[in-house]
């Protein structure tokens, strides 16, 4: 039970997801790294997607990076498998521009900030 | 050196194709090559960079599979693994909410105890408004409706910490126990009639 595996200490043996250590790990993130970088020429063309070679590259470099803290092989895993199912879906167009574009977050509103705005809004 | 006719349609696919220098390297070479045509060239260009294109695009998948599963187990720190990045849930929802860990309440309208065993983690639901024609309340949390049930405390508290969820666990309160016999129903000074009296 949970309880007996919080009492518990030291390293333990797990089934792997993908990899067994932390470089073979690192080998798929770089590879699907890749993989989306020599992708996004044809997905701002194909989508047509107000945005440029150089901003799509950002952004993915940015999404890659948010996860620059996860040190856990099988959560590591778990994001190439999911960054890849993200990545099949837009190749094969089962995807549409808003989809691509939800990225960006362009239509979300930034949230209020400060005493007056959160007021005026409705929200705390 | 006679440029050959490119067709509009051929110019956007070879546009699509200059962003890499494999493909470049394909073109210049059937471009320099002798066909009976220029559309017959064409078709063979395409055909030839779709190839590689689709060779390219299968090669990332060929390298997940061609690293299989190993039998052999890993060896992972033994704390509670952190599943926020791949649970699903917005940052924003981790951040506002605040779980709360309790036993369900009693069904009020019934003697028994049943489904008040275990625990359930669920989500406060902080505002709510009236409708003003049906009174209806609405809420801004889409939360509020998720119950979720453990056998105990703990594994209560080991889910929410792995999912990244702030906790908050009331102190229980003990339930006080009334022992009565079915003598007692009748006792003239226990008040256990208080209906009828």
């Amino acid at each position: 039970m949970a309880a007996s595996e919080l009492a518990r200490k030291g390293p333990k043996l797990v089934k792997p997801i993908l990899s067994i250590d932390h470089g073979e790990a690192r080998r798929r993130v770089l590879n699907l790294y890749k993989t989306w970088y020599r992708q996004i020429p044809y997905i701002v063309l194909d989508f047509d997607i107000p945005k440029n070679i150089e901003q799509c590259r950002a952004k993915l470099r940015e999404e890659f990076r948010k996860n620059a803290h996860v040190k856990d092989v099988r959560v590591i895993d778990m994001l190439v498998i999911k960054g890849q199912m993200e990545l099949k879906e837009t190749v094969h167009g089962w995807k549409t521009k808003g989809h691509v574009m939800t990225f960006f977050k362009d239509t979300q509103e930034p949230k209020p900030e400060g005493f007056l705005a959160k007021f005026i809004s409705g929200t705390n | 050196m006679i440029v050959p006719y490119v067709s509009p349609s051929m110019r956007l696919f070879v546009l699509k194709t200059n962003m890499f220098r494999q493909y470049q390297l394909i073109y210049k070479r059937l471009m320099a090559t002798k066909f009976p045509d220029d559309a017959c060239r064409e078709a063979f260009i395409k055909a030839a960079i779709c190839k590689k294109e689709a060779t390219r695009l299968d090669h990332y998948e060929e390298c997940r599979m061609c690293l299989p599963v190993q039998e052999k187990d890993v060896t992972v720190p033994d704390e509670i693994a952190d599943l926020t990045p791949i649970s699903g849930v917005p940052s924003e929802a981790l951040q506002k909410n605040i779980a709360i860990i309790q036993k369900p309440a009693k069904n009020a309208m019934q003697q028994g105890t049943a489904n008040t065993k275990g625990f359930i983690m669920k989500y406060p639901n902080d505002v709510t408004w009236e409708n003003p024609l049906m009174g209806w309340i609405s809420g801004a949390n889409s939360l509020k409706d998720v119950e979720i049930r453990f056998p105990t405390k703990e594994s209560a508290a080991y889910f929410a910490k792995k999912n990244g969820w702030k906790l908050f666990i009331p102190k229980e309160t003990p339930k006080k126990r009334v022992k009565r016999g079915y003598g007692e129903n009748f006792a003239w000074n226990k008040r256990t009639r208080v209906s009828t009296k």
